[in-house]
């Protein structure tokens, strides 16, 4: 994978998942796709969007004012440590809301995912990004030191 | 009897009490004690006779202490006969608050005449005074005789009417104003004091403090339970659509801003703790906060305001006229059975999709229906509902009756048949929510729609089976079905 590739990677993932799941929170929450009340929504949406939001503007703010030098380079880690923090955050979103919707079709308090247990899901989530994919967006988004200049 | 006069009332006792301890040394005191104990007496003997009808297990504490204090006594030997009872009732029904109470009650019935000379004499001229925060703490922590659901979270009633919590129940209290509010104001070094017992008060959103009580209207014994909630004024629109004040209140508190209240709520429930019910109107105020001190409750029974009033009940929902059957018992029996069956077909059917409680014993003249944590067919999904329906039927002469002769719930000798259903609600949008909360008014008026068109199949389809005639009348402008029952 080059550091090109890991750019454009984690740049579209932090984009898609940031409108996906705020868009998502924000709608639908009290209808049968999001089954918690809206003020429990809320509470998802401030866990979870300002971290991400955070992770976004470090990026765009990078592509906006830095050419990269070197973007052809290969990256010296596996490609599961940049990519599989991100993907088993999708996964484990995807099987929680599953497992709600579907429970709660079936009013099942044995399989459906409570409200609470779905606000503490979601924390696990940003805390697997904090302690992973978030050090690997500090390096490859970091901005170059600028020396000072003495007047 | 206004508040200001009560609150000269307390002035002078205060005044009385201080005026004595300070003259102690001068004068003979031997004839204080006497004095203190008939005072403590008739207390002890209106608080008893406040409770025997209405939260039982807080009279029998009443009557123990009394035994323990005056064991020879007049009254003794009356409270004597009701505390064996009352432990007769507990060990037949130890774990049914609703039977013991019935059971006090028909035990109290069969013995007036112990009853008509118990406490005459004693029981004027007191002036009770109850700190309403110290009273709602004794409840809470007391050993709680139903345990109520955690997941049912009642709003207070909207506006609350601030009086005792069952004023409405209470002859006293409604119709003769035996019961004032008074204000006090906290004083600095107990405020921190009075905030953490009220934030306390606060952490603790559930029902609590079940009790029972005898309908006023149709001597009914019903279970009811308290709830405490913080009114932040600031939230709503204007104070008046969130509390009703007593007039003194907003003299003594002139300009200032309220910016809460604690108030302590009632709400009628079923056997299992489940609320059958709307809350109570009338709400007791525990604490208020303005933008310049906090205030505790007073709450001040005047023992010597008796009611005298009458009043009338006032129905419009009449469904049967029976009024041609010449034994109206079994006609009663017949029609309603007939009703009922088609309330339990058409109720059970979607979107009602409820069950009748048959786990529960009913009082005469209800019928309750239910269910607990299950989806809603009325809203849909994601929502899920725990709900109630008390179906009460009242025998009655006519529309407007005289209170005296009652609400004629369950009556089988007057000619119409008259309906009311209370409806409950709680719903949350998953099943597994922590917490169930108040329908919306949104909400609440799809459930009308369909419990309304449940009830007028039902009756439609009960009067056809009966071979009734369903006739229109029109009562203050609105008209109504009712099944007119023939000759047989």
């Amino acid at each position: 994978m080059k550091v090109k590739d890991v750019r454009n990677w984690l740049g579209i993932y932090f984009l898609i998942i940031t409108g996906i799941l705020g868009t998502y929170v924000l709608l639908f929450g009290e209808t049968v796709l999001l089954p918690v009340s809206k003020q429990e929504a809320m509470d998802v949406f401030q866990i979870v969007i300002p971290v991400l939001i955070g992770q976004l503007t470090i990026i765009f703010r990078w592509f906006a004012g830095f050419e990269a030098e070197n973007t052809e380079a290969s990256i010296n880690m596996p490609t599961w440590v940049i990519k599989g923090p991100p993907l088993l955050v999708v996964g484990i979103l995807i099987i929680t809301v599953t497992l709600m919707v579907v429970g709660n079709m079936f009013s099942s308090l044995q399989w459906t995912i409570s409200p609470d247990q779905f606000k503490v899901i979601v924390t696990f989530c940003v805390s697997i990004l904090n302690a992973t994919t978030i050090f690997i967006i500090g390096r490859y988004f970091k901005m170059p030191q600028v020396d000072k200049q003495e007047n | 009897m206004g508040i200001k006069d009560i609150i000269n009332t307390i002035a002078i006792v205060f005044f009385t009490l201080s005026v004595f301890g300070q003259s102690e040394s001068n004068v003979d005191t031997s004839k204080l004690p006497s004095i203190q104990t008939e005072q403590q007496k008739s207390e002890l003997l209106i608080r008893f006779s406040l409770h025997e009808d209405w939260d039982i297990n807080i009279g029998y504490e009443i009557a123990k202490e009394y035994l323990q204090r005056y064991p020879t006594d007049d009254n003794a030997k009356y409270l004597k006969l009701w505390v064996k009872a009352f432990e007769e009732g507990s060990s037949k029904f130890p774990n049914n608050l609703y039977k013991k109470a019935e059971y006090m009650s028909r035990w109290k019935n069969d013995n007036w005449e112990a009853r008509s000379n118990f406490g005459r004499r004693k029981m004027t001229g007191i002036i009770l005074t109850t700190n309403v925060l110290d009273d709602v703490e004794n409840r809470l922590n007391r050993r709680q005789s139903i345990d109520t659901p955690k997941d049912i979270i009642p709003n207070p009633p909207k506006p609350a009417y601030l009086a005792p919590v069952d004023c409405l129940d209470t002859e006293n209290c409604y119709n003769a104003n035996a019961y004032s509010l008074a204000l006090k104001l906290v004083e600095n070094d107990r405020l921190k004091e009075i905030e953490k017992r009220l934030n306390n008060l606060r952490e603790n959103p559930y029902l609590f403090g079940c009790y029972d009580i005898q309908d006023i209207g149709d001597k009914n014994i019903e279970l009811r339970c308290r709830y405490v909630r913080e009114i932040d004024i600031n939230e709503s629109k204007t104070i008046d659509e969130t509390l009703k004040l007593p007039k003194a209140w907003k003299e003594q508190l002139k300009d200032q801003q309220i910016q809460k209240v604690w108030l302590e709520n009632g709400i009628r429930i079923d056997l299992t703790g489940t609320p059958l019910e709307k809350p109570l109107l009338t709400s007791r105020p525990i604490a208020l906060q303005t933008n310049t001190g906090t205030y505790v409750v007073l709450e001040i029974f005047n023992s010597d305001i008796q009611s005298h009033a009458g009043h009338v009940t006032s129905f419009k929902n009449k469904i049967f006229d029976i009024s041609q059957c010449s034994n109206k018992e079994a006609c009663v029996n017949q029609v309603m059975s007939k009703f009922l069956e088609k309330i339990e077909a058409y109720f059970t059917k979607t979107p009602l999709s409820v069950r009748v409680l048959n786990n529960q014993e009913f009082p005469a003249g209800e019928y309750w229906l239910g269910k607990e944590r299950v989806r809603s067919d009325v809203l849909g999904l994601p929502w899920h509902e725990i709900s109630r329906y008390t179906v009460k039927w009242y025998g009655r002469d006519a529309d407007v009756t005289l209170f005296d002769s009652g609400t004629g719930k369950g009556s089988k000798s007057r000619p119409y048949i008259y309906l009311m259903v209370d409806q409950t609600y709680w719903v949350a949008p998953n099943v597994s929510s922590r917490t169930y909360k108040d329908a919306t008014s949104e909400q609440e008026s799809r459930y009308v729609t369909s419990v309304n068109t449940a009830v007028r199949q039902a009756l439609a389809e009960a009067c056809r089976d009966l071979n009734g005639n369903m006739v229109n009348e029109v009562v203050d402008n609105q008209a109504r079905n009712v099944c007119v029952i023939p000759r047989r």
